[in-house]
């Protein structure tokens, strides 16, 4: 397999292993980590919902600006959370962002002009388009990363749960997440063995014809273990509702955070839409 | 109460594939017991431990469990699906298979966290975590454990439960000397403790240990105590096993009879000397 496929599978899965799997700031002591995960929830997905509806780059910009804070304030440091978010936001806004600056797109008032005939520019309502999209973006994922960095996984699933989100909702979620990592060890491992095979360098169609076997036998080995997955989780007595050993308790703090944030993004959507 | 923990009746089961696991298979477990499962690769010693755990269900037969039909329906409804996960633990072969939370303290908890109260479910799992001295591993990730550790940790999400029966799929498979020696220990253990232990392998110190054992390869083709599976050479092939060392031994040098352990092999030797004349071995041996 080509040393791009090779390195791309070995650092996604480290990262993944990190990112995912790490929960390093979730049991530290923190802001957000002594928050109630329900009340973080909600929080979440007001704060989501202002940063979709905002029209303002400026309010677009604090509303980025506000999650770092909340992550200093975790104990998270500030280099980790932005790599983290940066990351995940090429792969959601590359392909629609990209061909949004271009005329073809987004007419406007041309800033650079690429091609005469037919005629393709950048305009500078294309980029403003791209850059408050990115920047949306970014924010949204900021807060869901906050959330899931300083919340313990089972906890997450235990507040969809009490949220009265379906069993099966739960149920699917839960082994998606169990689910990866095995699959990225699976996955290393085949790529490692089939390395260990080979006695010369391969060329570029036969290293993608390689990668393509690979997520064939990958595909049939996950669905063999995602079944074994479920029936472990069955024999334990799973009933399709998630159990934590953490019980919440929703304490005056945890009602003056949710407050505060909903009068924040309030203050910052009637801002955005009648004052700025 | 009947000392029937399990009646299996004439089960068939076939994969989605098409291709038959299990054919007209049957048996009856009863309380107390270690049995053992023995057969070659793909003869369905899985499969029959899934339908024993009532995770998958036979086209035809009928298995009973304490009297109670094990159908879906039944697992269905919620109240006997908590009655029986209570009384019946398996330990799947696969460890990655079994732990799949974030910490080793909250997949062992994941069972009674399901069918406990909270403050029980808690009190049990550190129960056994220290029971079984990986306490210290509590807040480490499950995937980041040792092969001996990942069984011990599924061992103790198991037995958290305190189930009356425990389903063993290959438990010493892939372990070095001292958590093999350790994991057989604790089958003997349960043993002592009147658990009811079905265990699926290959392991032929494991397979000493049972009170009976049902060798079957797609069909049931041997069922019987140890001592006389190691006599049947036939049944052994087909089983993919071999003849113990030690019996091998003493067949070569005529002695019939079947050993299960160091002890009777060297009483029977030195019974044999004796009887021809060859002397004595010498103390220290027979030890």
């Amino acid at each position: 397999m080509s040393k791009l496929i090779d390195k791309t599978v070995e650092e996604v899965a480290s990262f993944i292993r990190e990112a995912v799997f790490s929960e390093r700031y979730a049991g530290r002591e923190g802001f957000l980590q002594s928050v109630d995960p329900r009340a973080k929830l909600i929080a979440l997905l007001i704060s989501i919902s202002v940063v979709v509806g905002a029209r303002h780059i400026a309010v677009i910009l604090f509303l980025y600006f506000l999650p770092l804070v909340m992550a200093a304030l975790s104990g998270i440091p500030l280099r980790y959370f932005i790599k983290r978010v940066w990351v995940f936001v090429p792969i959601f806004t590359g392909i629609i962002a990209l061909p949004v600056i271009f005329n073809v797109i987004t007419p406007g008032r041309p800033i650079i002009v690429l091609w005469n005939s037919p005629y393709i520019a950048v305009t500078a309502e294309g980029l403003h388009a791209a850059a408050i999209f990115t920047l949306r973006v970014a924010a949204a994922v900021s807060y869901a990363i906050l959330l899931t960095i300083t919340t313990k996984w089972s906890d997450v699933m235990k507040a969809l749960s009490d949220f009265r989100v379906p069993g099966i909702v739960i149920t699917i979620t839960t082994l998606t997440y169990r689910y990866i990592f095995l699959l990225l060890s699976i996955l290393l491992d085949s790529m490692y063995s089939r390395r260990s095979r080979l006695c010369r360098k391969l060329g570029m169609v036969e290293s993608w014809k390689e990668a393509g076997k690979n997520m064939g036998a990958l595909f049939i080995k996950t669905q063999m273990m995602g079944e074994d997955l479920y029936y472990a989780m069955l024999s334990r007595g799973y009933l399709h509702s998630a159990r934590s050993l953490n019980e919440f308790e929703f304490r005056k703090s945890d009602a003056l955070f949710l407050t505060s944030a909903i009068l924040l993004m309030a203050v910052v959507f009637i801002g955005d839409r009648w004052f700025i | 109460m009947s000392r029937k923990i399990y009646e299996v009746r004439e089960i068939s089961y076939t994969y989605p594939t098409g291709k038959m696991a299990l054919e007209d298979i049957s048996m009856d477990i009863y309380r107390g017991e270690l049995v053992a499962v023995v057969g070659p690769n793909g003869a369905g010693k899985t499969t029959l431990l899934k339908i024993l755990d009532g995770l998958i269900f036979p086209q035809k037969g009928e298995v009973r469990f304490m009297g109670k039909p094990l159908t879906e329906d039944v697992l269905t409804d919620e109240k006997e699906m908590e009655w029986f996960r209570s009384r019946v633990g398996f330990l799947f072969q696969n460890p990655d298979i079994m732990l799949f939370s974030p910490t080793v303290m909250e997949d062992v908890a994941f069972g009674p966290l399901h069918l406990y109260e909270k403050e029980k479910a808690l009190a049990v799992t550190e129960e056994i975590m220290k029971k079984l001295g990986i306490y210290h591993l509590r807040d480490r990730h499950p995937y980041n454990l040792s092969g001996g550790e990942k069984k011990k940790a599924s061992i103790a999400a198991v037995l958290a439960l305190d189930p009356q029966v425990v389903l063993l799929d290959e438990p010493t498979r892939d372990l070095d000397l001292k958590n093999r020696n350790y994991i057989l220990g604790l089958i003997g253990e349960l043993r002592d403790r009147g658990k009811t232990v079905i265990m699926a392998t290959h392991d032929l110190r494991a397979i000493r240990l049972a009170d009976r054992c049902y060798v079957i390869n797609r069909e049931m083709i041997f069922s019987g105590r140890p001592r006389e599976l190691f006599s049947r050479e036939d049944i052994l092939e087909e089983a993919n096993l071999e003849i113990p060392e030690i019996v091998r031994l003493l067949r070569s040098v005529g002695i019939e009879e079947v050993p299960l352990t160091l002890e009777e092999a060297a009483a029977l030797l030195t019974r044999h000397m004796e009887k021809c004349g060859w002397g004595k071995l010498p103390q220290d041996a027979e030890d």
